[in-house]
């Protein structure tokens, strides 16, 4: 095939996949407003993708904030400097961007993998198509709690990663590094502003929804038996994990 | 006799693929339609867009007289309340229990728990299911009993109609046949309109009242059992007697080589 044909294959491919990601985007919003809307749906998905994603984001929090605590103290030409800055660093970078990116990227493993199995399962073994024949539309039934829950629960998790990350910082600082634990508190806590956290929480709610969206979108496509629903799960967390890491940019760039 | 299904010259294709040409079917209204063919000759397709699940490219579904094609998506939920579906491989919800699944419809209308689990378990018994069997998850069952519970679910909100996409595949004779007797119970009893994908033959004779057969997406043969027996169409006559020789396979080795 010639260069021309393999350009125009691929235009095509790619815009026929925007589109499809366009309209399942509108189908859900429009779902997400519409009754009956399914709370105790919900709150099962919030505790599956919120609560049980806990330990691992805390682990990926606490060391993120003590190997950050190192890495800038080595970096600090006299410990003088050292003791007055690294708090604020610290706790800036675990703000705007650590705590928020590295959560999402580890709850994207996790849960964008799982709802794009569960659902790419139900899709190949015709449980969707069983739902619809019981006059339930899978799109609000199975998908909008999904993302609602994504959307809400990560924000929460977003902010205990916060205060896990700084107090990992703290640790490694204190009692490693042997800095005044007073000192560096206060550092850290004069340089944070209402904007570092805003950020940080509009960011979660931003990659809540990628990691929903594009575990759902990818399941709720699957065709093709177990190949298709391994497929599914390593493109959903693939497309969650590159968005998440390009809408950070965005948003930090229009936030600035 | 009414016509409570009618499919009218419907076509539909996959990427350029033909699977449907031209289909037109009627259902007489408490009877049994039975749709023979090999796989791939479009028996599941045309189940699909009678359904609902796929739009036909071109062509007309009525359910009692009424053009259901391009429904709008409330009607489209509202019309499924007519209908039952079994499916080939079950399709119970995993994530839930077995009376969760046969009461999903009922659950879904706002009814209690307690209400919901004693419809189930009145319908497990009105599939030969014993009561203990509600509170398994699907996993938990044999293919058999899976495919009575997912039967249970299919009739448990009372449709009109109850479509069977291979109702007995996979399944031991006397289970195929508990099945099938379960079938014409539930047509004699109920007065359910059914439409059965098979090709357990033996399957076929028992349950129809009328037989269409499908061949690469047209309709070659329709008629009662009896006519159907006694076809002297080849192709129709090389499926029902299962031989290897015969008009399909003749095509098939011409069309490889």
């Amino acid at each position: 095939m010639n260069i021309v044909g393999i350009i125009g294959k691929v235009t095509i491919k790619a815009t026929a996949e925007a589109g499809s990601l366009a309209l399942f985007f509108i189908t859900i919003w429009q779902q997400m407003f519409k009754f009956p809307i399914y709370f105790r749906l919900i709150i099962k998905q919030c505790e599956q993708i919120g609560f049980n994603s806990l330990p691992i984001v805390l682990l990926t929090a606490f060391f993120t904030g003590g190997v950050l605590a190192l890495q800038t103290y080595s970096g600090f030409d006299n410990a003088e400097v050292a003791s007055s800055q690294l708090g604020s660093v610290v706790a800036l970078s675990i703000l705007r961007e650590l705590g928020p990116v590295l959560s999402s990227l580890m709850v994207a493993g996790r849960v964008g993998a799982a709802i794009a199995a569960e659902l790419g399962t139900m899709k190949v073994t015709e449980q969707v198509d069983a739902l619809i024949t019981l006059a339930t539309n899978p799109i609000k039934y199975l998908i909008v709690p999904r993302v609602i829950a994504c959307m809400l629960m990560m924000p929460l998790l977003v902010i205990v990663a916060n205060i896990i990350g700084i107090g990992g910082g703290y640790v490694v600082a204190t009692d490693i590094l042997g800095l005044n634990p007073h000192t560096y508190m206060d550092t850290s806590f004069a340089a944070i502003e209402f904007n570092d956290i805003a950020l940080g929480i509009i960011k979660a709610v931003v990659f809540g929804f990628i990691i929903g969206f594009m575990g759902c979108y990818h399941g709720y496509k699957t065709s093709g038996g177990a190949e298709g629903v391994g497929r599914a799960t390593t493109v959903a967390v693939v497309y969650a994990s590159v968005s998440i890491l390009i809408s950070d940019y965005f948003i930090t760039a229009w936030f600035i | 006799m009414v016509n409570k299904i009618e499919v009218i010259d419907v076509h539909k294709s996959f990427n350029g693929k033909t699977i449907l040409s031209g289909i037109n079917m009627q259902v007489e209204k408490g009877t049994s339609k039975v749709i023979i063919g090999g796989s791939g000759s479009g028996k599941s397709v045309l189940l699909k867009c009678i359904l609902g699940l796929l739009e036909p490219d071109s062509g007309k579904i009525l359910i009692d007289g009424k053009d259901v094609t391009h429904l709008k998506e409330k009607d489209r939920y509202q019309l499924m309340h007519q209908f039952g579906m079994l499916f080939q491989n079950s399709a119970l919800f995993d994530s839930m229990s077995i009376w969760q699944n046969i009461g999903f419809g009922l659950t879904q209308q706002g009814k209690s728990p307690s209400y919901v689990k004693s419809v189930a378990i009145e319908k497990l018994a009105l599939v030969g299911l014993a009561s203990d069997i509600a509170y398994l998850k699907p996993s938990e069952l044999s293919g058999g009993m899976r495919k009575r519970a997912a039967l249970a679910r299919a009739i448990c909100l009372e449709p009109e109609i109850i479509f069977y996409d291979e109702p007995t595949t996979g399944l031991d004779p006397i289970t195929s046949d508990i099945i099938n007797d379960l079938i014409i119970k539930l047509k004699n009893e109920l007065g359910v309109t059914s439409v059965i994908i098979t090709h357990d033959m033996h399957s076929a004779y028992k349950i129809a009242d009328s037989m269409t057969m499908l061949y690469k997406g047209k309709m070659i043969a329709t008629g009662t059992v009896k006519e159907i027996q006694n076809t002297d169409n080849p192709y129709v006559e090389q499926f029902i007697h299962g031989k290897a020789e015969g008009p399909i396979t003749q095509e098939i080795q011409d069309h490889i080589q």
